[in-house]
């Protein structure tokens, strides 16, 4: 595993608030080789996005502690001083953000924006920038990209925004992108035309992808390997062959048979409960007060055990 | 182009403004008590004389004749004849407005100078000292109105530590250059006489920095309270992802959204500033247009009235026109007509 481009080991993470310490991610750890794609898949509020932000060290460390260590091509991105990070952000590092209508700043141009994330990742002039802006636009099939770079961003309509965003975290040539629910916020076929073309764009350009999601239909067609997440934890990690056709974890379990099927009879079956409450989560497993299956030796910590080739789950019980 | 649309809308609703006002503190200033006649000719005046003062004044005609002659006068630039100083009215206004415009300037500038880069640095560093120096002066600003500040400011500067001129526009032996602006202040640079300008600029630092105390903290206030917002949003989550400077959030990418609602802010703060300059005017004996209008008010000099509220309304809508243009030009969404969000 040493070798992967990014290597995240054991990360443990604590919101400091009023009432009390929230431990949220609890031992998160996965790895993305060069040009892989691995989707981190999970109810709302698992924590997801609070991984991506790790990843880019967007979390005010004064309230939010993390321990463990993220390491990104040999430099540990947990240790990385604030002067250090430009190397990294928008540059070798990317994310694209999941509401086109809130990640673009409403005051200024398109084209202000687009033109600083290059400037500042690649030091360009002036007119250079702008030159990559226009073909980057090309690129990610905007029809009048010149227009679209004297807008504002209330000009245009969602799915150019997200467009926009795309071409935001891809201009640079960053080796990674993160990819937080991109489109979710949009109707759904302009959701897939975006992912198709994150999908295209990024394997020209050999990115590894991380596409968070909570849509397995979604990470079926656009990822090669899953994480999936629950309360802060992995708990089962694998091919996506493999996850679904031999889910392993009794969460992952109830997540797939949770999706809507057009095919066969029967209303999905949701999940009993809710997400943990991070302040007193249980001990153990974090699913066990959810689980079917849960036993009392389910309440000390579960280590993720290899159950197939390069499968591997955080559940005693699963065999 | 839209701008300009937006601006003559804007003016033309600031014409009917006017209009109202006018009719309003033409009947206001006939309605309540007392006979301006008899109050400028004396108690020991004669009927006949108060009588004919009267017939000269109109005010024996029905209220709409007197409006319209009022409205016939006002186009042609003349407000009348004051019963305070037998002046025309005009002439007054013409000469003691720029002197409370200028004061007004000053403290708008001193405001929005002072306000903003305070808000800026506390919400970068919060509960830094800039922080808690904010928050000092909002609480003065809350605890006294601004001429009780003017005479705190007038003794401690003025009297005890005589850093600065007690009272007044300038010093005797200095002389203002010809007027071209009016504002004194402009017109010493534009004739060039920097000792006139220095001595001015040392007499309108006590009365603009009372006046501007209040606003001062609320716009740091505001804007901090908005960057702090800002801050938290998406977008400046994403410059932040990529990387963008921090100099260029905090002057550039944050502050622009952030100053929208504080313009608006200070619109409604010239209105503020406007009553209070007749106080601080007061304090400061500075020759401004209060004193004109504290005596009409008191002597029931209806031309005089009718003049100072309809000069006062004149310059707060073109206040307010100002930064409503100011936030258009801030803000695309206004300025080009966004038809969501
Ligand atoms: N910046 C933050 N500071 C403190 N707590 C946070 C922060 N962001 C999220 N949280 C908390 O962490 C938990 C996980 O949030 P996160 O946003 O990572 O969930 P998610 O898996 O992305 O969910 P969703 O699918 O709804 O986006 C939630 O309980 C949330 O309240
Ligand atoms: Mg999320």
């Amino acid at each position: 595993m040493s070798d992967a481009m990014l290597s995240v080991e054991d990360v443990h993470l604590r919101v400091r608030r009023f009432e009390g310490v929230h431990h949220i991610l609890k031992g998160v750890s996965f790895a993305v080789q060069a040009g892989e794609r691995l989707a981190i898949v999970g109810e709302s509020g698992c924590g997801k996005s609070l991984t991506a932000r790790v990843l880019l060290g967007l979390l005010d460390r004064k309230r939010i502690d993390i321990s463990g260590v993220a390491r990104f091509n040999g430099t540990d991105l947990l240790g990385l001083a604030p002067a250090a990070w430009r190397g990294v952000r928008g540059r070798r590092i990317a994310m694209i953000f999941q509401d086109p209508s809130t990640a673009l700043n409403p005051v200024f141009t398109i084209g202000d924006q687009l033109r600083t994330v290059i400037r500042r990742g690649q030091g360009v002039t002036r007119a250079e920038a702008d030159g990559q802006a226009l073909a980057m636009l090309e690129a990610v099939a905007i029809p009048d990209p010149a227009r679209v770079l004297a807008a504002y961003p209330f000009q245009l309509s969602g799915g150019l925004a997200q467009r926009v965003l795309i071409a935001m975290a891809l201009v640079n040539r960053p080796e990674l992108i993160v990819a937080d629910e991109p489109g979710t916020a949009l109707d759904v076929t302009v959701q897939e035309q975006t992912l198709r073309l994150m999908h295209r764009l990024t394997a020209e350009r050999g990115a590894a992808v991380i596409l968070i999601t909570h849509n397995l239909g979604v990470v079926r067609r656009f990822a090669a390997r899953i994480c999936v997440m629950y309360g802060g934890s992995i708990v089962e990690q694998g091919g996506v062959d493999d996850i679904f056709a031999r889910p392993a974890h009794p969460y992952t379990q109830a997540l797939l048979r949770a999706v809507p099927r057009l095919t066969g009879a029967g209303l999905p079956e949701g999940i009993d409960g809710s997400v943990p409450d991070y302040l007193s989560p249980p001990s153990g497993c974090r699913f066990r007060p959810r689980c079917p299956r849960a036993i009392d030796a389910c309440a000390v910590d579960q280590p993720l055990l290899e159950v197939g080739p390069g499968h591997q789950v955080a559940c005693g019980r699963a065999a | 182009m839209s701008v300009w649309r937006f601006l003559a809308r804007r003016l033309v609703a600031s014409l009917f403004v006017l209009a109202g006002v006018s009719v309003l503190i033409f009947c206001l200033a006939r309605v309540i008590p007392g006979d301006p006649a008899r109050i400028a000719l004396g108690p020991n005046a004669e009927r006949e004389q108060v009588e004919a003062m009267r017939h000269e004044l109109w005010l024996d005609r029905p209220l709409a004749e007197q409006y319209v002659r009022f409205v016939g006068g006002a186009l042609r630039g003349d407000l009348g004849i004051s019963l305070y100083n037998h002046r025309p009215v005009m002439e007054t206004i013409r000469r003691t407005l720029p002197v409370t415009v200028e004061l007004i300037l000053a403290a708008a500038v001193l405001t929005a100078l002072i306000g903003v880069p305070m808000g800026i640095v506390a919400a970068r560093w919060r509960d830094g000292a800039i922080d808690n120096i904010t928050r000092l002066i909002s609480l003065l600003g809350a605890a006294a109105p601004s001429f009780v500040w003017a005479i705190l400011l007038m003794l401690g500067f003025a009297y005890t530590l005589q850093i600065f001129p007690i009272a007044g526009r300038l010093s005797e032996a200095m002389h203002a250059p010809p007027s071209v602006t009016g504002l004194l202040l402009v017109d010493c640079v534009i004739a060039g006489q920097w000792a006139v300008l220095g001595d001015g600029l040392r007499h309108i630092c006590l009365p603009a920095l009372a006046l501007s105390l209040s606003g001062i903290a609320q716009i740091a206030r505001m804007t901090r309270a908005n960057m702090v917002e800002v801050y938290d949003s998406a977008h400046i989550e994403l410059a932040r992802a990529f990387a963008f400077s921090e100099a260029s959030m905090a002057l550039k990418y944050a502050l622009r959204p952030a100053l929208i609602p504080t313009l608006t802010l200070f619109g409604l703060q010239i209105a503020a500033l406007l009553g209070n300059a007749f106080l601080v005017e007061a304090v400061f004996g500075y020759p401004g247009i209060a004193q004109f209008g504290v005596q009409a008010i008191l002597q029931k000099d209806l031309n005089g009235i009718v003049g100072c509220v309809l000069v006062i309304a004149a310059a707060f809508l073109a206040a307010n026109v100002a930064v409503d243009l100011a936030v258009a030009f801030v803000d695309p969404r206004i300025r080009l007509g966004a038809r969501r969000g």
